[in-house]
């Protein structure tokens, strides 16, 4: 099993109202699995992508990755872990628009202190069909060669799970599809565990399994 | 419009605040040096009369003539009081030694106006009694009794005369801004002072007759009518506005001076306000595009920013009138250890319109370049997939700053009230400005070549540095100015020192004597031999004046309101002088030929030729004289021609007795002439010794002991400097809210990329150490260049401007060094501490602006 959700809760102070937008998640995912969550805006899907990330905390429950228990450990160690085994591809693509496609792909290998960093780089994203990108700057990209960047920035260090919210989100259908196409491959080929949040039916049908979260717990 | 005026500001809070921030605190400077000038203008002009003491005065360095005197009665009108005063410096002894004092002999109507207040509390008014000064006793200045440790009652010797101090001077309405006099003053009747027999032929003297007028007179015409009658440019006459004028000369230097340091400032606080608002706008375009396609007219959509602009220009003026407000009384403490009158500083009418105008005006000026693109948005970028609307930058958009250009030439010209000093200013800051915008260019392109298996982090910062150039270039230029200010006024400083103290391959004397009668040379000689003592530098000085060059009358200046600069007064000053002649066969050693060939031999005065002249070549310069210009002179009444034949540089501060004008051996030699000599380099307590020992053999004889000199005018200098360097680092101050202005916009840009690159595994330290990095090797490169210009600014202006020696101060350039960059880095971290260590989590809730 690669990840488990143990009685997930978590809620929000916003003025002196708690809002409760996870309420007690219980899930399960096995290894190379690639599960869809689908829900309406505002059912804590974000919420659940943050705590799978550890990027937050639960108020109460545990995660469990590859039988690590990620909610026992401490900043220092989340930080280290979430960079070894856990990448991560957004809506907005979050490139650094200062650097070139090749320097924001060797990033998270820099942070990491890895060997052959250029090469790993390279390859990653001549795997995405951006081998004659690699000097260009985002703001240079059409959305679609950004968000290939942005994947091969989250799987230039192989992490064991991958996170992706709403990849294909900012793009037009076409251009969508095909950069779906490049991100299911890339997991399959290697059997890689992901969670996908998405609104797109379509996109939920790609994926082995559909979870839907409403009113923070799933369905 | 007005309500979306407000309201974007309103939801702009922190750009705002520090646009105001920005703009208040350039103004703040500017407006403190304007309350200073007004109400340094409006004290000149309320306490004139009493600097002169009288409506007009008649003043000349010779005795003015019987035939000059009726002449100028001939034209006063009916109820006209005269009056005489002579100055002159003199020597004098007592028991704790001897000094130098300026001697002011006056009689029993002085004076017309103002005051002496005295020790005991006494006014002497006009009217008054000098019954104290009638029966031989004085009045002196307090430090002369500090000085020679005296007491009310205690006697000094002046010439022949034994007099005992009468009372102590505590206030004195003649006394002027003048920082030069070296001599604490002492008050004598003149009857008193005519009768010890000081004032001789060459005496280094003023005669001066002082006019009360009827209240109806018109000063002007009536001075106009007399120099008609009296065309001797050597007799003076002044108004109480040009005695005003006259006396406030060096403070209005200084406030020239501090002005232009002042517009450092201003100019770091625009820069500052145009990176802010670069930024701002251009964030707006994507709204801007979406209110046009909604029907608001694009230039409607510029009057929206252009109302924004003045607005935050208003408040920013009202924030800086308030900060001015609280600075004011500070600068006044400073003030009052320059000026012996006490200038009340306040915020005038004109000073707060002034104030709102600038800061309506000067925001506008500053950023309409920015707004000025908005007419090229296109509703079809709307369409684009870019979060933003990018406009890019047009070669024609660089014109939009000329308006900026010339506003700040026209400041600075106003602020140093001379087109001359006003254009090297800008000419050097904008040289100064293009040489670190260059260095910090290139070096940030060089960057590139940084070694690849750097850290991660500071790879990252010399990354964002290179890929930003416009932000790393603008907080270059922003703290190198800054630093380039405030190191550049203690290099100078030291050099000067350095200069004043030991000028180059010379050895300053002891003391310098003048007054010296033609009759005393010689037994002087033998009293200093007898001493083992050598008189050095020798020098004869015969009084003159210019009548023609070339044949063309060389006149007074009649019209002093044609003046219009500083330049220009300083001209009609030296016109209207006389000129100390001197010869001798040989240059002295702080003397250099530099144009021409310096005279040789005897001049035949049986010959049509004119005899040879060496002119100081800087004297040249102001009169405007050239080689082979005929000059005819009046030497006590005899006409002589004479031929410029060389120009010489002279080193003044050698205290070696030193002349505009040397005229060739044979012309002066039977001229009626005083001396000037010199004594060299002793211990203190030996020219203490022999100062005492002259000044009883040689009563009439002036010395100025030139070590106390040095040092009293060291004094004076550190006090005009020290205003000149709080403005200096009023401009670093501006500079570092540039920076911290930049910084916190530049990190809240960043916020994404800061939490991205937790999310990517970096640890918040990292990131916080990858900003410190990047603001500090910011800091490091801006106070290396502007440390490394203002050094060899300094070597320019003590080489060429002051002729001087360089002496590197290596205190203040390490300081700054290292100030600037750890400062650079604290603001950094205060600037980025929030975001930094804020939850990376956000990234998933929030959306990229």
């Amino acid at each position: 099993m690669s990840l488990k959700l143990n009685e997930i809760k978590k809620s929000y102070q916003q003025a002196d109202l708690g809002i409760e937008v996870l309420k007690g998640l219980k899930a399960e995912v096995k290894d190379g699995e690639v599960v869809a969550i689908v829900g309406q805006s505002g059912s804590g899907k974000s919420t659940l992508l943050s705590l799978l990330a550890g990027l937050d905390r639960p108020d109460s429950g545990s995660i469990e990755v590859f039988g690590s228990e990620m909610t026992r450990l401490t900043e220092e160690e989340m930080t280290d872990f979430r960079a070894r085994n856990i990448g991560i591809v957004f809506q907005q693509f979050h490139l650094m628009n200062h650097l070139t496609a090749l320097e924001n792909v060797m990033l998270p290998l820099e942070i990491l202190g890895e060997n052959e960093i250029e090469k790993k780089a390279t390859e990653m994203l001549q795997l995405m069909g951006l081998g004659h990108r690699l000097t260009h700057f985002p703001g240079q990209l059409s959305g679609g060669e950004c968000q290939r960047v942005a994947i091969a920035r989250a799987l230039v260090v192989n992490p064991k799970i991958l996170l992706a919210d709403e990849p294909s989100g900012n793009l037009d259908t076409e251009t969508g599809e095909k950069v779906m196409d490049v991100f299911f491959d890339a997991v399959k080929k290697r059997n890689m565990t992901t969670i996908l949040v998405t609104h797109s039916e379509q996109l939920a049908k790609r994926c082995d399994r559909q979870l839907t979260l409403k009113l923070g717990q799933f369905q | 419009m007005i309500r979306w005026i407000f309201r974007e500001l309103r939801n702009n809070k922190r750009f705002s605040a520090f646009f105001i921030l920005n703009l208040a605190l350039g103004l703040t400077g500017f407006l403190c040096l304007d309350a200073f000038k007004s109400s340094m203008d409006a004290a000149l002009q309320a306490n004139s009369k009493n600097f002169l003491s009288a409506d007009l005065a008649v003043e000349s360095r010779r005795d003015i003539r019987d035939d000059e005197i009726k002449a100028i009665r001939g034209k006063l009108p009916q109820g006209a009081q005269e009056g005489r005063l002579v100055e002159f410096f003199s020597m004098v002894a007592s028991k704790g030694g001897s000094r130098l004092v300026q001697v002011k002999a006056i009689d029993q109507t002085y004076p017309f106006y103002g005051e002496l207040i005295l020790g005991s509390g006494e006014k002497i008014q006009s009217t008054s009694s000098k019954e104290a000064l009638q029966q031989g006793r004085a009045w002196v200045y307090p430090e002369l009794l500090s000085q020679l440790k005296l007491q009310v009652g205690d006697e000094i010797s002046i010439g022949q005369l034994k007099i005992p101090i009468a009372d102590v001077i505590q206030e004195d309405s003649s006394q002027t801004f003048r920082l030069s006099s070296l001599a604490p003053k002492i008050y004598l009747d003149l009857g008193v002072a005519q009768r010890s027999q000081l004032i001789q032929f060459g005496s280094t003297k003023s005669d001066v007759y002082l006019l009360k007028l009827p209240a109806e007179t018109s000063v002007g015409a009536l001075m106009a009518q007399m120099k008609t009658v009296v065309p001797d440019p050597m007799v003076r006459f002044e108004d109480p506005e040009e005695a005003g004028e006259d006396s406030a000369r060096a403070l209005q230097y200084l406030s020239d001076y501090l002005g232009l340091v002042s517009l450092v400032a201003l100019f770091l606080a625009s820069l500052g306000t145009a990176y802010l608002y670069r930024s701002f706008v251009s964030q707006r375009f994507k709204s801007i595009a979406i209110l046009n396609s909604l029907g608001l007219q694009r230039s409607q959509a510029q009057w929206v920013y252009i109302g924004q602009l003045s607005a935050l220009g208003l408040v920013a003026a009202v924030v800086s009138l308030i900060a001015a407000y609280f600075l004011l009384p500070f600068l006044a403490q400073i003030l009052r250890t320059l000026s012996p009158i006490d200038i009340p500083l306040q915020l005038s009418l004109k000073t707060s319109f002034l104030a709102l105008l600038m800061g309506a005006l000067g925001s506008l000026i500053v950023c309409y370049p920015f707004l000025f693109p908005i007419r090229r948005i296109k509703l079809s970028q709307l369409f684009q997939e870019e979060s933003q609307i990018k406009l890019g930058f047009r070669w024609t958009d660089a014109a939009l700053f000329l308006p900026s250009l010339v506003f700040y030439y026209v400041l600075s010209v106003w602020q140093a009230n001379s087109i001359k000093v006003g254009s090297v200013f800008v000419g050097l800051f904008f040289a100064s400005l293009a040489v670190l915008l260059l260095i910090g260019w290139l070096l940030i392109q060089a960057l590139k070549y940084f070694p690849k298996d750097l850290l991660w982090y500071v790879k990252q910062s010399l990354l964002q540095l290179q890929r930003r150039p416009v932000a790393s270039v603008s907080a270059v230029v922003a703290l190198g100015l800054g630093s380039l200010l405030i190191n550049l006024m203690p290099q100078l400083k030291e050099s000067l020192k350095a200069d004043l103290e030991s000028p180059r391959n010379l050895k300053l004397p002891s003391l310098f004597m003048f007054d010296i009668q033609d009759d005393q040379i010689d037994p002087l000689v033998s009293f200093l031999n007898e001493r083992n003592i050598r008189m050095e530098f020798k020098s004869p000085m015969v009084r003159g004046r210019i009548l023609a060059v070339n044949g063309e009358s060389y006149e007074r200046v009649e019209d002093a309101s044609q003046i219009q600069s500083r330049e220009e007064e300083a001209e009609v000053r030296f016109r209207n002088r006389g000129v100390n002649l001197s010869y001798r066969d040989q240059l002295s050693s702080s003397e250099e030929i530099v144009e021409g060939k310096f005279y040789e031999g005897v001049w035949d005065g049986n010959t049509e030729n004119p005899f040879e002249l060496s002119v100081e070549k800087r004297y040249a310069e102001r009169l405007n004289l050239k080689l082979n210009d005929i000059l005819l002179f009046d030497v006590q009444g005899v006409e002589m021609t004479g031929k410029i034949t060389s120009f010489r540089t002279v080193k003044w501060n050698s205290f070696q007795p030193n002349f505009f004008i040397l005229v060739q051996s044979g012309v002066l030699e039977q001229a009626p002439k005083t001396f000037l000599g010199a004594i060299p380099q002793m211990q203190p307590n030996e020219v203490a010794q022999i100062q005492d020992a002259l000044v009883a053999s040689f009563p009439n004889v002036s010395m100025v002991d030139v070590a106390r000199s040095v040092k009293r005018i060291f004094e004076l200098g550190e006090k005009m400097t020290w205003s000149l360097e709080i403005m200096a680092a009023l401009s670093l101050l501006a500079g570092f809210v540039v920076l911290f202005s930049m910084a916190q916009h530049q990190v809240q840009m960043r916020r994404w990329d800061l939490n991205m690159l937790k999310i990517l595994g970096a640890k918040a330290g990292d990131v916080q150490k990858s900003l410190l990095i990047e603001f500090g090797v910011l800091g490091l490169i801006a106070s290396f260049f502007g440390v490394t210009l203002s050094l060899a600014l300094s070597l320019i202006l003590n080489l060429i401007v002051f002729d001087g020696t360089f002496l590197m101060n290596w205190k203040w350039p390490v300081i700054t060094l290292i100030s600037v960059t750890l400062l650079s880095m604290c603001l950094s971290w205060i600037a980025s501490f929030r975001w930094v260590n804020e939850k990376a989590s956000v990234i998933l809730r929030g959306d990229r602006a």
